[in-house]
């Protein structure tokens, strides 16, 4: 199979060639594009970086696009030093490491569609970073098409990033445990993008893991929007008209202000890149604590069941 | 070993072969899939029922482009060949196997992907409910495949967990063979064969002792005891 050779329609859309099927290419990217430039991902010359994260971090030694560096969301995405994202310093080093100056555009790509991509970009985001797209479809897309793969490890020349954030240059993006309070039963949308067996409080943490929390539930009044209904069957995000329905519908609307979470904090920031970036949303901001905090701190308000209709 | 199990629900109108078993209550099916590399799957299917429903179900099951496999919105793109290995008035045993796997959202291939060392995949249907049971050696890799496989859902399909457990015990009914006696057998399958069990019945119990040069009350003991034992077999394995 060759990726120019569809046999359905949905599967290969002007999203590829465009970028991001009328989405602005400066945030979403599409394969082709990256495809084009993989020569310059390569290169020692730091204008175009290539990063994969995956959920399950052997995906990457099977098979990675070529030039693509590989980040650990386990070991390279969490302080070293507190239950946190990473430090300014830690930030720093961490791009150095992959050969990101100030200057780079950094495209990012990962599985389960983009999960852990669009985590580090909400990361990135956040220490303000001037250049950072992700590819549409991610790593699944990538390689169900035939794009070009590789084994071979990626060691990028180390470099200095320049002008180093020491502060938070968007704190606004992100929501802590006290602005979550404060927001409760005011006009602020909570949106939470887990399973409805995990909204309902039905299941406090998935099968075999130990991201779970005492006490299963949402933040009351909160919308459940299953993350995945972002994405089309293949990966690659929804069409505009349709991806503003899926919160318009619900009265999700782009002058609301918006708190996303899940549970550890990665499918949400699928919906913040969504909602922020895509959508153009005026406030979103990210509960990165999510459900493993939420549900695990005495004294604070939850709600189980069906959500309650109101916003 | 662990037994990871979860159900998926459809509505009716987003898959046909379901929409088949919704309809048709008396239908039933057990399958077995065996998946290591990602690119290749195979199933043994065996679907029950009454005659006039597997009948109906016998066009879809031998149609190589139906996708009774894919959980998600879009088709599998690969390479399908089924054949029919047991034609029988109650029951057809199908073995489907599927290569040059682009991509194809069955739970066996998503599965190959993440648990290392290849898994058992035992399925269910009846009515509107799919249930799955995967076996697997080591569970560290259940939590995402957990998150995604439920994401893979189309639309019209819900996901529903029930447990990961370390299996101390066995009630498959696949691999499981009901404790009947020698004697008890020969008379419960000639039972069923002479339409004992039809209504109205075809053969009376006198005709069944005649047959079998047993006393009436012998053969009435024994499919008396044999169908006992399959009734509380049967309740053993839903209990």
């Amino acid at each position: 199979m060759t990726p120019d050779t569809p046999t359905d329609d949905e599967q290969r859309t002007p999203t590829d060639a465009a970028g991001g099927d009328g989405y602005p290419t400066d945030v979403l990217v599409g394969p082709d594009w990256v495809e084009a430039r993989l020569d310059r991902f390569r290169a020692d010359a730091p204008d175009l970086r290539l990063l994969e994260v995956d959920v399950n971090a052997s995906f990457y030694e099977e098979g990675h696009a070529p030039g693509a560096v590989g980040v650990g969301w386990r070991t390279d995405l969490r302080s070293a030093e507190a239950h946190d994202i990473l430090s300014p310093a830690e930030m720093t080093a961490f791009l150095e490491s992959c050969g990101i100056t100030e200057e780079t555009t950094v495209v990012i790509y990962g599985d389960n569609r983009n999960w852990f991509a669009a985590h580090l970009y909400w990361q990135l985001a956040h220490y303000g970073h001037p250049d950072v797209r992700i590819m549409d479809g991610g790593r699944e897309y990538w390689v169900e098409h035939g794009y070009p793969t590789t084994t071979e490890p990626v060691d990028p020349p180390a470099v200095t990033y320049g002008d180093a954030p020491d502060a938070p240059a968007k704190p606004e993006v992100r929501a802590d445990r006290t602005e979550v309070r404060a927001a409760i039963g005011g006009d602020t949308e909570f949106v939470d993008v887990r399973l409805p067996e995990e909204f309902r409080g039905e299941v406090t943490k998935p099968p075999g893991s130990d991201e779970g929390a005492m006490r299963g539930g949402h933040v009351p009044g909160a919308t459940n929007v299953f993350w995945a209904e972002n994405v089309r069957p293949s990966g690659l995000f929804r069409p505009p008209a349709e991806l503003a329905d899926v919160y318009e519908s619900r009265g999700i609307t782009p002058d609301d202000d918006v708190i996303v979470y899940c549970r550890i904090g990665e499918r949400s920031s699928l919906a913040w890149f969504v909602l922020e970036e895509l959508l153009g949303y005026d406030h979103v901001r990210h509960y990165d604590g999510s459900w493993t905090e939420w549900g695990n701190m005495i004294g604070v308000p939850i709600e189980v069941g069906e959500a309650d209709g109101g916003g | 070993m662990y037994d990871f199990s979860f159900e998926i629900t459809y509505e009716p109108g987003v898959d046909e072969y379901v929409d088949l078993f919704i309809d048709r209550g008396s239908l039933q099916s057990e399958a077995t899939y065996s998946c290591l590399d990602p690119a290749e799957l195979w199933k043994l299917e065996s679907v029950t029922g009454d005659a006039a429903d597997l009948a109906a179900v016998d066009e879809l099951l031998l149609d190589e482009s139906v996708d009774r496999e894919s959980i998600s919105g879009r088709t599998c793109r690969a390479a399908r060949t089924t054949s029919l290995l047991t034609d029988e008035r109650r029951r057809r045993v199908t073995y489907t196997y599927l290569t040059d796997v682009d991509y194809c959202e069955s739970v066996p291939l998503i599965a190959a992907k993440y648990v290392d060392g290849g898994a058992l995949f035992e399925q269910t249907r009846s009515g509107d409910t799919v249930r799955w049971r995967v076996l697997v050696q080591d569970d560290s890799k259940i939590g995402m495949l957990y998150d995604t496989l439920s994401a893979r859902l189309g639309e019209g399909r819900s996901f529903s967990f029930e447990h990961l457990t370390e299996v101390d015990r066995w009630e498959s009914e696949l691999l499981s063979r009901p404790d009947v006696r020698a004697e008890q057998r020969e008379t419960l399958l000639l039972a069923v064969e002479r339409g004992y069990f039809e209504t109205p019945r075809e053969a009376t119990l006198d005709e069944l002792a005649a047959e079998l040069d047993e006393p009436r009350s012998t053969v009435s003991y024994r499919l008396r005891r044999a169908t006992a034992e399959l009734a509380k077999r049967f309740a053993d394995q839903r209990s």
